[in-house]
């Protein structure tokens, strides 16, 4: 049904962040925590308004914005992600002295950027949510003023972040040249009938592959992000290493479920695509084993991560590809979260000397630190080991089965540099004193939400999938 | 109101949780309270259930509550839900009525330990673990359970971990029940390779439509019974129980009563249907039950340490119960862990109360006379003695005699010639005890002297409790000699093992094994009497006499030496050879070649990332070269 009601969810974020950056004007630097609240309560609103939303199947701008389940579910974790990391970044912020009131409006407007990426299937309205979602990150990459690798981080995302955007519009420009349209079913049917246009067509394909695994980092397009995440503010990273992954999927997803099943001459994008998805993996997986910041091992692993949701891409099954998303959603955050634990005025803890001994003298940050990079690694009974094993069984049923072996091996190697921190943590002699700030109550309710999740995904899963199935009807059928 | 019964579990699993996480924080009143309220909340519901369960028809059984998919994946499913019928009910009851009063009894005699809240923490764990076994609908849910007893009895009897005994005895627990939870493993995948479902429903369908064979039942029969030989502490793999003293007595009270041992006898009860489809997994059942009841009925004749008596009079004990299930009157077997269960924690929890008296000891040598000093205690060890004993209109000679006439009814003459014989025993046995106790010369040390005390009242009152249920319990089931109507437990039953062979016999020959085994339990008294009071230096005179005979029982028939150097021994040293020849050499080298190589390949990767912009441009740029060459050539 075409109807303004599509952008309501989309609207409310909107004119959220426009509020925010009204408001902050008139606060001052003590109060400045009130705009996270209040950044929150847009969240509620813009979360009860999508649940309301649910089965209806709204669209609107000629079909250009759905508000269908898919969008609705990625909406949702979309919501939860920045909800987080809202709640992780209230102290944060204020301890940091990163105390600018503009970080929430600016986190509302990456969240926009977000919410028209995985609700559009108009390659050009993706651009535009693509770069409010960049535009924003390059800015909060350097929330940091005083600290000179926050900069650095953020020149370095945004000059690295044009360039790709460049090929990205590159590709976009091949691919309307040959289809006269945005709009992705119709670039897909192009593909497959134009055949005088075939190469241009690949051309525009391959630089659009290229602009979206820079943003979604996948090797070789990876190499910002290790730099990027370890500059950046720490609850800023946690949203780096989820927030355009998911949207970045959520377009894959849209895509490559029409693409997979129109086109007979597939095959030279799927062994593309098997190759970065391998490539990703042991990059990601084997470069974390060198590294001693802790920063820069979990952007590593969150490089990794999208490696193996590239393996459920290519096993063509969106339910695991999913229900990947929102364990590594869950499990992420906590990680990151027990990073932003380790921290105090003006200090972060983020070398992995710093973490000896933390188990026993901050015994509820160590073991729920462990619980997620044990679900990380993939344990049962964690959420992580039921995402790894829907992904792979799903890939053996397609009969990806070298894919599976490697990914299997990459694993493998991942539990080694998982588990250091955890022998660090209980196996090590402090170092030397680490002496957090303790009374962050919101960063402490974000980790025993997520560690129940990870439970809860990881024994009972069956509600989800229910959930996921459902959104999974508003794709088109073939 | 029995929708409900799904919660029972989850209340002791929350204690054991919040004990866990917040336990050293609180005071010991505080843990007494949260352990004890805990099992009390579980307790009414199982009540108010039970009651529930009476009123809706056997055509309702049994009720399921699935809570929700547990293992979903293609061609393996398995559910996450509770069942209650009659059985579980039965079972549900007791582990929580027991459980209760020894967590109460434990609240006084673990009172001085320094690791209180970790005490408790384990053992309401423990209590949720056997209900969820007893609970579960489908074996691979029970099979949790299972292995939950098993990790919360290794815990508990390993509790004083500084004490080597203690440390080695619960990992000898742990090791033997593994090998019998392999076996039980083998055949839950051997059902569900065949049958495609665990739910015990689903099994029951698939045999009373005849797809699967008898030989197939027998093979499975086998298998599971194996693994209730660890769990329930039968031939050959009982070593562990005796071992298991070494734990706290309450815990000992609990393993032996409630919870673990009883675990194999639910076990075999709950997959009557199998085994009524296999006669030769009943016979073996029936066999391998009446030796173990005999057998380690000799073995408490010699053993000086109370609990030790008592832990070997446990084995005998399952012995019957799984003599009943074996000659096919399951609900007798269940019959006898009902009343077992009250006389046997009364009895531990007694001697836990001598011990407690004592200061801890435990040697039999070193006590007598204690009938004076311990008012309470002594009355309560009495009746649970005279109850195991199978003393007429005590509750154990009830159940005792339903299991041996129905072994007697169905054929089984040489299993009920063992049982009747074992009945001498083990008034023998028990009355021993209480002699060498409670009666004759005072042998105890001045120093115990001095610090003999009855114990406090929160262990006396549930000793109390326990020695009511012990003689009234078994007025449930009430043999047909003593009127029609009377026997309500096999009634109440009759649904759950309506593929029990029930023969029925004739009054006056029901009376005369009644009789019979009546007469035989009091002719071990009066041996008892005569060898340890009347004339207390003939059981010396015996061992100087016949010494080979007394070495052999005092020893255990050497049993625990045989393994140690037939199985132990060989595998602990072949394991060495092998760690020092394969392991250290070729697969560390393997695996560290490997992992030397693996880290490298990642060195070289970090020198790609070289901080440079332009660099990681250059990169990017290559990589959408190579993309482009690949799709356009």
């Amino acid at each position: 049904m075409n109807s303004i009601m599509a952008a309501v969810p989309l609207l409310t974020v909107v004119v959220g962040s426009l509020f925010l950056l009204i408001l902050e004007v008139f606060l001052n630097r003590e109060n400045k925590s009130y705009l996270g609240y209040i950044s929150l309560t847009f969240l509620v609103i813009c979360g009860i308004i999508c649940t309301s939303f649910w089965n209806k199947d709204y669209s609107y701008f000629n079909g250009s914005l759905h508000l269908d389940n898919l969008s609705i579910f990625f909406y949702i974790i979309s919501l939860l992600t920045i909800g987080f990391v809202i709640l992780i970044s209230l102290k944060y912020l204020f301890l940091q002295e990163a105390n600018h009131g503009e970080f929430f409006a600016l986190i509302l407007f990456a969240l926009s950027g977000m919410m028209i990426m995985v609700s559009s299937t108009d390659l050009l309205i993706i651009f535009l949510g693509l770069e409010l979602l960049s535009i924003s990150s390059y800015i909060l990459a350097g929330f940091r003023l005083k600290d000179v690798r926050s900069s650095e981080s953020a020149i370095k995302y945004f000059l690295l972040g044009s360039f790709a955007s460049a090929f990205l519009v590159f590709g976009m420009a091949f691919l309307f040249g040959i289809s006269h349209s945005t709009s992705l079913l119709a670039i897909v049917q192009h593909l497959q009938s134009g055949t005088s246009f075939k190469l241009i067509g690949f051309m525009g394909l391959g630089l659009v592959l290229a602009g979206f695994g820079f943003k979604i980092a996948l090797a070789p397009f990876h190499m910002w992000a290790p730099d990027v995440y370890e500059g950046a503010p720490t609850p800023v990273t946690t949203f780096f290493s989820i927030g355009p992954k998911a949207a970045g999927f959520a377009v894959f997803l849209r895509f490559f479920h029409i693409y997979w099943h129109s086109l007979e001459s597939s095959q030279a994008i799927f062994w593309l695509l098997w190759v970065i998805a391998v490539l990703t993996m042991i990059i990601g997986n084997l470069a974390a084993l060198r590294q001693t910041n802790i920063k820069r091992i979990l952007a590593y692993s969150s490089i990794a991560h999208g490696g193996y949701l590239m393996v459920a891409v290519l096993a063509q099954d969106y339910t695991s590809l999913m229900f990947y998303l929102v364990v590594y959603l869950f499990m992420n955050i906590g990680a990151f979260s027990a990073v932003i634990a380790l921290s105090k005025k003006n200090k972060e803890f983020l070398e992995l000397d710093d973490y000896s001994g933390i188990g026993f003298q901050y015994p509820w940050i160590g073991a729920l630190f462990s619980v997620f990079l044990f679900s990380l690694a993939g344990f049962p009974p964690t959420g992580g080991f039921l995402a790894k094993f829907y992904v792979f069984s799903a890939a053996v049923r397609q009969g990806l089965v070298p894919l599976v072996i490697i990914s299997v091996l990459t694993c493998l190697v991942s539990v080694f540099y998982y588990l250091r921190i955890i022998v660090y943590m209980y196996m090590k002699e402090p170092f030397h004193t680490v002496d957090v700030y303790k009374e962050n109550p919101a960063l402490f309710l974000v980790m025993f939400l997520c560690v129940y999740e990870v439970f809860q995904l990881g024994i009972n899963p069956g509600s989800i999938l229910v959930l996921i199935r459902q959104a999974l009807i508003s794709l088109p059928v073939f | 109101m029995t929708e409900i019964f799904w919660m029972i579990p989850f209340f002791p699993a929350l204690g054991s949780l919040v004990l866990v996480l917040l336990g050293h924080k609180l005071s010991k009143k505080h843990v007494s309270f949260i352990a004890c309220s805990t099992i009390f909340i579980s307790l009414c519901i199982s009540v108010i259930s039970f009651a529930g369960l009476l009123k809706i028809g056997a055509e309702n059984y049994p009720l399921v509550k699935k809570l929700f998919t547990w293992i979903p994946t293609h061609g393996f499913k398995a559910d996450f839900s509770l069942q209650f019928d009659p059985l579980s009910a039965i079972m549900v009851l007791i582990v929580t009525v027991v459980g209760f009063l020894i967590h109460i009894y434990s609240t006084g005699y673990m009172a001085e330990d320094k690791s209180y809240s970790r005490y408790f923490a384990y053992l309401n764990l423990f209590t949720f673990a056997m209900l969820i076994l007893v609970m579960a609908s489908n074996i691979v849910l029970m099979f949790v359970g299972w292995e939950g007893v098993g990790l919360c009895s290794y815990l508990l009897i390993g509790f004083w971990f500084e004490k080597h005994s203690a440390a080695q005895a619960g990992k000898k627990a742990f090791i033997v029940n593994r090998i019998g939870d392999a076996a039980f493993l083998i055949g839950i995948l051997f059902i569900f390779f065949h049958i495609g479902s665990g739910e015990f429903t689903a099994i029951n369908t698939a045999i009373s439509r005849g797809s699967i064979s008898t030989g197939f039942a027998t093979v499975v029969g086998i298998l599971l019974f194996a693994g209730a030989t660890g769990k329930s502490a039968q031939i050959p793999l009982y070593v562990w129980l005796p071992d298991a003293m070494e734990g706290p007595t309450p815990v000992s009270a609990f393993i032996h009563a409630a919870t673990m041992v009883t675990a194999g006898v639910y076990m075999v009860a709950r997959m009557n249907f199998l085994y009524s489809f296999s006669g030769t997994a009943s016979h073996i059942i029936a066999f391998i039950g009446a030796l173990t009841a005999i057998y380690a009925a000799t073995m408490a004749l010699t053993q000086n340490d109370i609990k030790r008596v008592l832990a070997y009079s446990t084995i005998s004990q399952i012995g019957y119960m799984f003599i009943g299930c074996g000659v096919g009157a399951y609900s007798a077997g269940m019959f006898h862990l009902y009343t077992h269960a009250f006389f046997k924690s009364l009895l531990f929890l007694a001697a836990g109360s001598v011990m407690h008296a004592l200061s801890g000891e435990a040697d039999m040598r070193k006590m007598g006379g204690l009938k004076k000093y311990l008012p309470i205690t002594y009355p309560a060890f009495l009746i649970g003695a005279i109850a195991i004993s199978g003393i007429p209109f005590f509750s154990g000679f009830f159940s005792k005699d339903a299991i041996l006439t129905k072994a007697f009814t169905n054929g089984q003459y040489f299993v009920w010639t063992i049982g009747v014989l074992g009945t001498i025993l083990t008034a023998f046995y028990m009355f021993r005890l209480i002699f060498l106790t409670f009666h004759g010369k005072e042998r105890i040390t001045p120093e115990a002297k001095m610090l003999l005390h009855e114990s406090p009242p929160v262990m006396t009152v549930p000793l109390v409790i326990l020695a009511f249920f012990s003689v009234v319990a078994g007025y449930a089931g009430v043999p047909a000699v003593f009127g029609k109507k009377l026997d309500w437990f096999s009634c109440f039953l009759q649904p759950i093992f309506s593929r029990g062979r029930e023969v029925h016999v004739s009054l006056g020959a029901e009376l005369a094994l009644i009789l019979i085994s009546s007469f035989l339990a009091i002719l071990g008294l009066y041996l008892a009497y005569l060898s340890y009071i009347k004339r207390p230096q003939f059981p010396h005179t015996f061992a100087t006499r016949f010494p080979f005979i007394y070495r052999l029982l005092y020893n255990k028939y050497y049993v625990d030496e045989a393994y140690d150097a037939l199985f132990v021994r060989p595998l602990v040293r072949g394991s060495e050879q092998i760690y020092n020849k394969f392991d250290l050499k070729i697969i560390d080298g393997a695996v560290n070649e490997t992992a030397s190589a693996t880290g490298s390949f990642g060195k070289l990767i970090c020198y790609l990332q070289t901080g440079f912009i332009k660099d990681y441009a250059l990169v990017f740029l290559l990589g959408v070269a190579l993309f482009l060459g690949y799709l356009l050539f």
